[in-house]
């Protein structure tokens, strides 16, 4: 073998795969020729070299963090696009499509309300009049219904993201079993196939029966909500527009003189709607459209309100997003809107995927939208508490993380579709001053992690909420999310001008 | 970290299926086996930390996302390796239209020799160690000077430690094509890092 040979040759030598012969041969050639010898070293040496170059850890938020995107991009995906993205032609299938749709939904609406068919129905609670618009000037423009299908859609959506928080938390909380991890991914040389893998219990699971656990102890919160369920009448409203009564009006109560109506007010805290979906345990008989009126609360109701309280109805089942533009007209300020003394309200949630999963049927659910004028940059916060104040505390924390006040909040009242939403709007200035804040964040996020751990060892739940909420990203109430009991859910959207 | 040699066996085509499925739980079990080695590849193609954490999460992503196109024809890592390269590849082309250093320097704090630096200084024997350090940043350096067709030649043989079979398979051409090309890269590399290694 000459040193050319040697040179073609070199690559398999290092592997370990040149054949027996040619080892031999090779070898031989080394031991008399040192310019190949010492390239040879060389390459042994940069091989090696190249093999420590591998990093030890990706890090531990990747899963987490797939999920969210996939979350999200699901979320981003319009129900029509769902349904048409097989087809080339996406236009005209996608335009006789939804003439059929609107045609066969006008029909079956028609028929059923003739023959008086019960549509599906969703359950709600009292609606009380403190939460309605109390005046015409209140009525604006700008709200979006989108269709009653993407209601499962979205329940699906829930179920990722509730994954996307679990995992989150998981992080956060290290309570994941190692055993069983190790497990899970396979010890050296033992070969483990995947159906083992789904065979394994869950780590959630696990941490659910722990929070069950631990929360068995907690009856003082449940009997609050226990007691608020029972003062909160029942009343149903059927997709063809029936409102139906199925117990006798509890006395409203009533708001106080000095209430402001902002949030943490108790008024308000009675006042704000109760959104359940279909429980499979409570399944009240229709009562009609008569006695309801006889009841009165009805009748009192302005006409406007009526519709509204039907296409509202339509709207939550369909987890529609109110985005009311906002106008700079109102403060003469470009893009800041003047904050009035107004309540902020809160709009219901569709999002109680994480209460299913806990198996709580009787959960509260709040959605709590924050829009801007452009509606182009969106951030979300869910906040899970089984303590109205707690939420209310959270909300400020959130929106002092983002320099804004709290009594900035802004309300918009829908009377026609009787929809209020919550909105605060940002300037560019004031956002990009935001994503310079959030950078420096980003940057230390290894000293927020220490506070993290330190606060969740010292089980100081204020300091590590405040520690998590400073990452800019989803805040979570830890300990509410394990609570198998009511719960107050608020998502706070908000939305950025650019 | 799983080496390539200790992954577990698994039933590609359950997995597959879960995935078109929709199954996030078998996204976690890709993830856990093969994260690392797509991260170590994405890392060391495009030099730097949070832009292969990034490529990284794309990559799965888009794994989830259009596993239906996944027809079987190859093995699941070399699907995914294929999509972390041209990740990789399209985010070094966007790095360099906005004029930035693929490479990094010896002087530049990135975590992960942030990281070095910090186990390096408490523990003994310094001098030793910083060397070490000073020369395996080097041979990052070098090895990110070197062409995109090079480079992930390289990473996968030395670094992720594929077999050239799966290397073949991956940059769709033959083990021969695979041997010759990763014996030109060495060379290669070999003249940068001479001084170095002698």
């Amino acid at each position: 073998m000459n040193c050319e040979e040697i040179n073609k040759h070199i690559g398999d030598y290092i592997d370990g795969e040149l054949p027996t012969e040619l080892m031999r041969e090779f070898e031989n050639h080394l031991s008399t020729c040192n310019k190949c010898r010492e390239e040879v070293q060389i390459e042994k040496r940069l091989v090696a070299s190249l093999k420590k170059l591998r990093l030890e850890e990706s890090p531990e938020t990747l899963y987490p963090t797939v999920l969210e995107k996939i979350w999200e991009s699901k979320e981003k995906k319009g129900f029509i696009d769902k349904i048409f993205s097989p087809f080339i032609i996406r236009i005209p299938i996608a335009s006789a499509g939804l003439i059929f749709i609107i045609v066969a939904t006008i029909l079956i609406y028609t028929n059923l309300s003739k023959r008086g068919v019960t549509t599906p129905t969703i359950y709600k609670k009292e609606i009380p009049q403190t939460i309605l618009p109390r005046t015409e000037s209140e009525l604006k423009e700008g709200t979006t219904i989108k269709t009653a299908a993407a209601k499962e859609e979205k329940a699906q959506l829930s179920s990722t993201k509730d994954r996307m928080i679990m995992e989150k938390e998981k992080i956060e909380t290290k309570q994941t079993a190692p055993e069983e991890q190790k497990i899970l991914l396979g010890q050296k040389g033992e070969t483990k196939s995947y159906g083992h893998y789904l065979a394994s219990p869950s780590p959630i699971d696990k941490i659910s029966e722990l929070a069950e656990e631990k929360y068995k102890k907690v009856s003082e919160d449940k009997k609050v909500f226990t007691e608020l369920d029972k003062q909160i009448p029942v009343t149903r409203i059927e997709e063809s527009g029936t409102v139906r009564r199925d117990a006798p009006a509890m006395p409203q109560p009533s708001p106080s003189p000095n209430s402001t109506g902002y949030l943490g007010d108790k008024v308000e805290r009675q006042s704000m709607y109760y959104y359940q979906e279909k429980t499979p345990t409570y399944t009240p008989e229709p009562v009609p459209m008569e006695q309801i009126q006889k009841a009165g609360q009805y009748e009192q109701m302005q006409p406007s309100q009526k519709v509204g309280e039907i296409k509202k109805e339509l709207s939550i089942s369909a987890g529609v997003t109110i985005a009311p533009e906002t106008s700079a007209k109102d403060t003469g300020k470009s893009g800041i809107q003047k904050a009035p003394s107004r309540a902020v309200a809160m709009t219901p949630s569709t999002n109680i995927a994480i209460e299913d999963k806990l198996g709580v049927p009787q959960s509260l659910a709040y959605e709590l939208h924050t829009v801007a004028t452009y509606n182009e940059v969106s951030e979300k916060y869910i906040l899970i508490s089984d303590n109205y104040d707690k939420v209310i505390k959270e909300i400020k924390r959130v929106l002092k993380n983002y320099h804004y006040d709290y009594e900035k909040l802004t309300r918009k009242t829908d009377i026609e579709n009787g929809i209020e939403s919550i909105y605060l709007t940002i300037t560019q200035d004031e956002w990009k001053s935001m994503e310079a804040e959030l950078d420096k964040i980003n940057k230390n996020k290894e000293g927020i992690k220490e506070k993290i751990a330190v606060a969740e060892k010292e089980k100081d739940t204020e300091a590590k909420l405040e520690a998590t909420s400073r990452e800019g990203r989803a805040v979570l109430f830890k300990e509410s999310l394990r609570l198998p009991q009511n719960k107050i859910t608020v998502v706070i959207e908000i939305k950025i001008t650019k | 970290m799983i080496s390539q040699k200790d992954l577990p066996a698994y039933n590609e085509n359950e997995i597959v299926e879960s995935l078109k499925n929709g199954d996030v739980d078998a996204l976690k079990f890709i993830m856990d086996l093969y994260q690392n080695n797509i991260f170590n590849t994405a890392y060391r193609m495009i030099g730097s930390y949070e832009d292969a954490l990034e490529v990284t999460q794309d990559v799965f992503f888009n794994l989830f996302r259009y596993i239906k196109n996944f027809r079987g024809k190859s093995s699941l890592l070399t699907y995914i390796y294929r999509i972390a390269l041209n990740m990789s590849k399209d985010r070094i082309k966007a790095l360099s239209r906005r004029k930035n250093r693929l490479t990094f320097s010896i002087d530049e704090e990135d975590p992960e020799t942030k990281m070095k630096t910090e186990l390096i200084d408490s523990n003994p024997g310094q001098d030793i160690k910083i060397q070490e350090k000073e020369f395996l940043n080097t041979l990052e350096l070098k090895l990110g000077e070197l062409s995109i067709e090079y480079k992930q030649v390289i990473i996968m043989r030395y670094v992720d430690e594929l077999p050239y079979e799966e290397i073949a398979d991956i940059l769709h051409c033959s083990i021969g094509t695979v041997k010759s090309r990763l014996n030109r890269a060495r060379s290669e590399l070999k003249k940068k890092m001479r001084k170095y290694l002698l």
